[in-house]
């Protein structure tokens, strides 16, 4: 399989270290009121889609960025990549 | 009293083959230092490596070479670059203008350096590298970090022939492999 890289362009995925669902990304507040339940469900919970899964990827052997890869699970087809900390940045994270 | 002294040795132990119109060296004279720094001060950094040794802050994947091709700066990372040059460039002055520019760490006893050369040089690292170093793909101002037989490792073409740079502390597994793929080479 290969991940095109949004620097780097096509690289085996070899190269990489996959980590998990892309929601990883959005650490509930560990000072809100709801911060139990919140982590409970950021730590425990995860939707198992067949189909379209947002999932980090790590560049391990490579740049070491993390990317966000669309990838259909039933197909492999990888439809979008992006750096995690656009990705971050889009959701007004100061990264 | 006995009196011990050290002395630099190189990793490899100043390696070199010629095999089936393949040259393997062993770069024995070659210094590297790590630098890093945050995205807010790329600008500043830029204007400090331009003003010290010439080059620039290189894109991910890219390389800057100085005019005289004695600095090459290698773009690893959207924060880390490292620079190589030959041993005998090392002075007080440059290492104080590195210092100054990023954070800076010398990395020279961390890695081997191997250059492969000659007409079949493609057949090895087609067999071992998974980057197309196709001549219109991968230039002189490119660079990849990436892994051989699962062995990290960077490349980058110098000329007719490719460096690579892998740890030292897996550089005999990195050359075994290397000459392992020499020998499939007619």
């Amino acid at each position: 399989m290969m991940i095109n890289h949004p620097l780097l362009g096509l690289r085996d995925a070899a190269e990489f270290v996959y980590l998990g669902d892309a929601s990883l990304i959005n650490r509930p507040d560990r000072d809100a009121p709801d911060a139990a339940a919140a982590f409970y469900e950021y730590l425990h919970l995860r939707d198992n889609p067949a189909g379209t899964h947002r999932e980090l990827w790590y560049h391990e052997q490579g740049d070491r960025s993390w990317l966000v890869v669309t990838r259909n699970t039933l197909t492999h087809d990888i439809e979008s990549v992006e750096l995690a900390s656009d990705v971050a940045r889009q959701q007004g994270r100061d990264v | 009293m006995v009196n011990n002294r050290l002395s630099p040795r190189p990793a490899l132990g100043g390696y070199e083959l010629t095999h089936a119109g393949i040259q393997v060296k062993e770069r024995v004279d070659t210094e590297v230092f790590s630098l890093a720094c945050r995205e807010s001060e790329k600008a500043s950094v830029n204007d400090g490596l331009q003003s010290s040794l010439g080059v620039v802050w290189p894109e991910v994947g890219s390389c800057s070479v100085s005019t005289d091709s004695s600095v090459r700066v290698l773009g690893l990372q959207r924060d880390q670059v490292f620079v190589v040059l030959n041993s005998s460039q090392v002075t007080d002055g440059l290492l104080n203008a590195l210092t100054n520019v990023a954070w800076c760490t010398q990395q020279s006893d961390s890695w081997a350096t191997l250059e492969i050369s000659g007409p079949n040089q493609y057949q090895v690292l087609e067999c071992t590298c998974p980057i197309d170093l196709s001549p219109s793909v991968f230039t002189e101002h490119h660079v990849a970090r990436t892994s051989m037989e699962h062995l990290s490792s960077i490349i980058y073409r110098n000329n007719d022939s490719f460096v690579l740079m892998t740890p030292t502390s897996s550089a005999r597994g990195f050359l075994h492999m290397i000459e392992e793929s020499i020998q499939f080479v007619d």
